[in-house]
């Protein structure tokens, strides 16, 4: 068992030992901006970069023609040519200093007042309603693709080619969060734009909360916490998947202030409108910027 | 009236039999002269150099060997733990991300969930000589393709898997120490069809007929 383990450790402890572990930053000394590296080793055959990649870069350089204020902006992409078997793809991005995770850590004991939480949700929503209105779905969206500036502009981070599980987050279930994933994502049905406002509607109690709203440990578990909170949804709302409802335990929906506590009534309003289970009757981005929680005050 | 439909589908099907014969000749007429395909690889080879090199100018960095040059910007290596998540470096094979936190489903092709996505990601970042041992080890179950499987889905639980992935979970992430929790996969209906079923209906079909079956008795007609 211990050469087993030592022989499947090995090559994990390669990864540490490479480049990894370490981001390269810098500053333009005209600017006084601050840029950084993100590298992509992509696997390639012998048909050379594989075309979905190609087709990831021209997305991702075409969105950056938009220079939209809630996207990260992505100042150059560089090809390297590795091997045969690998090309290596550094992204050059502008550099924010945190993630909404930290930002969230960071936050002092009472929470962050709502007029803040609004400010982020807006410039979040914004983002992603430019995303979408771009055909263009996030699929990921966490706290941790999430970047806020220290002027507390919020950045959309990590869709298109830089989506990518790293190394050492393939190695560890905790990268591989469910947390945020929508239910038609772990039914494993088709998809669409609404899976990234589920994801949001778990970042905007997250927000609140300080603390993620669903932990699951596996998709069953993920889908079971989900309906604890928002209840089993009816048979009719079941899309036809191998999983079927009746795997699940019946559950009439909680309030939600009982997960969400210090939400307001237009928020909570939203977010219930956000975590609705069938992705059809999920508010778009678009919509919910017109909600009256973006309204008030 | 039946006469003149099976004339007219024997024509159709003379039609369809000739037909990609002819076009084919048509279009192998050769427009713009050999290809040079070393020349052509040359070219592209020098054209990426000269792009690169462009990009390294421009950045004053060393994409290839990633190290800084003196220039316009002042670049420094930082920790990854002092910088967003977002920044660090990945690792993309096909357009695969991992979906199931335990790999169960190993999907030969640019499926979604992909133990095989994983698993050699796992390998390209490791590097050339370990590649041949660990990657033996951890993709032979790879072999075979979720159609072709003739036990459960979860059998990609594999001894020289299990092991990993749970010690990964008790030794640095004892949050999620579930290990024994359900599967997505529990609750799919299990597949009927076996291996060797499907082998035998893969050989049934006469390998020298793609006609499909309804159209054998009109060409034996002819």
């Amino acid at each position: 068992m211990a050469q087993e383990c030592s022989l499947q450790y090995e090559p994990v402890a390669e990864i540490g030992g490479g480049a990894y572990g370490t981001v390269y930053k810098a500053r333009d000394k005209e600017s006084g901006q601050f840029v950084a590296l993100k590298s992509v080793r992509v696997q390639t055959d012998q048909n050379g970069l594989p075309l979905s990649t190609v087709r990831e870069v021209a997305l991702l350089k075409r969105m950056v023609l938009f220079d939209h204020p809630n996207v990260v902006k992505l100042m150059d992409v560089c090809a390297t040519l590795r091997t045969d078997q690998e090309t290596k793809v550094t992204l050059v991005f502008e550099h924010v200093d945190q993630d909404l995770r930290t930002y969230l850590d960071k936050a002092p004991a009472p929470g962050l007042p709502e007029g803040r939480i609004k400010d982020l949700m807006r410039q979040l929503l914004q983002g992603l309603e430019f995303l979408h209105s771009h055909l263009v779905l996030h699929r990921d969206l966490k706290p941790e693709n999430i970047l806020v500036t220290s002027r507390g502009q919020v950045k959309l981070a990590d869709f298109g080619l830089a989506r990518m599980y790293n190394c050492h987050m393939a190695l560890t279930p905790v990268v591989v969060t469910l947390w945020y994933r929508a239910p038609e994502v772990l039914l494993q049905s088709t998809y669409a734009t609404p899976v990234d406002i589920w994801s949001t509607g778990c970042i905007f109690a997250e927000v609140y909360r300080r603390k993620p709203l669903f932990c699951g440990e596996s998709e069953v578990d993920q889908l079971t916490k989900i309906f604890e909170v928002i209840g089993l949804p009816a048979e009719e709302e079941w899309p036809d998947v191998s999983i079927k409802r009746d795997n699940f335990s019946p559950q009439s929906p909680q309030p939600i202030t009982d997960f969400v506590p210090d939400i307001s009534e237009q928020g909570a309003a939203l977010l219930l409108d956000m975590l609705t289970f069938d992705p059809l009757k999920r508010i778009s981005a678009f919509k919910a910027l017109e909600h009256p929680f973006f309204q008030e005050d | 009236m039946s006469r003149l439909d099976i004339a007219g589908n024997l024509e159709r099907h003379v039609v369809r039999r000739t037909f990609p014969f002819l076009t084919r000749t048509g279009a192998c007429r050769n427009l713009f002269g050999p290809v040079d395909h070393d020349e052509l690889k040359c070219e592209l080879k020098s054209k990426l150099r000269e792009i690169s090199e462009r990009d390294q100018t421009r950045w004053n960095f060393n994409f290839d060997k990633d190290s800084p040059l003196p220039g316009e910007y002042e670049w420094q290596e930082v920790s990854s733990s002092s910088t967003p998540v977002f920044y660090q470096d990945s690792i993309q094979n096909g357009r695969t991300r991992i979906v199931l936190p335990i790999p169960v489903t190993p999907h030969k092709n640019n499926s979604a969930t992909s133990e095989c996505g994983l698993q050699n990601a796992l390998v390209s970042c490791i590097g050339e000589k370990d590649v041949v041992s660990s990657g033996s080890v951890l993709c032979h179950s790879s072999e075979s393709n979720q159609e072709n499987r003739s036990d459960t889905l979860n059998a990609g639980k594999t001894e020289s898997l299990t092991p990993l992935f749970r010690r990964q979970k008790k030794t640095s992430a004892p949050v999620l120490s579930g290990s024994t929790s359900t599967q997505i996969t529990d609750f799919f209906s299990k597949r009927k069809r076996t291996f060797e079923s499907k082998n035998i209906e893969r050989t049934s079909q006469h390998p020298t007929s793609p006609v499909p079956v309804e159209q054998t008795p009109r060409k034996r007609m002819r």
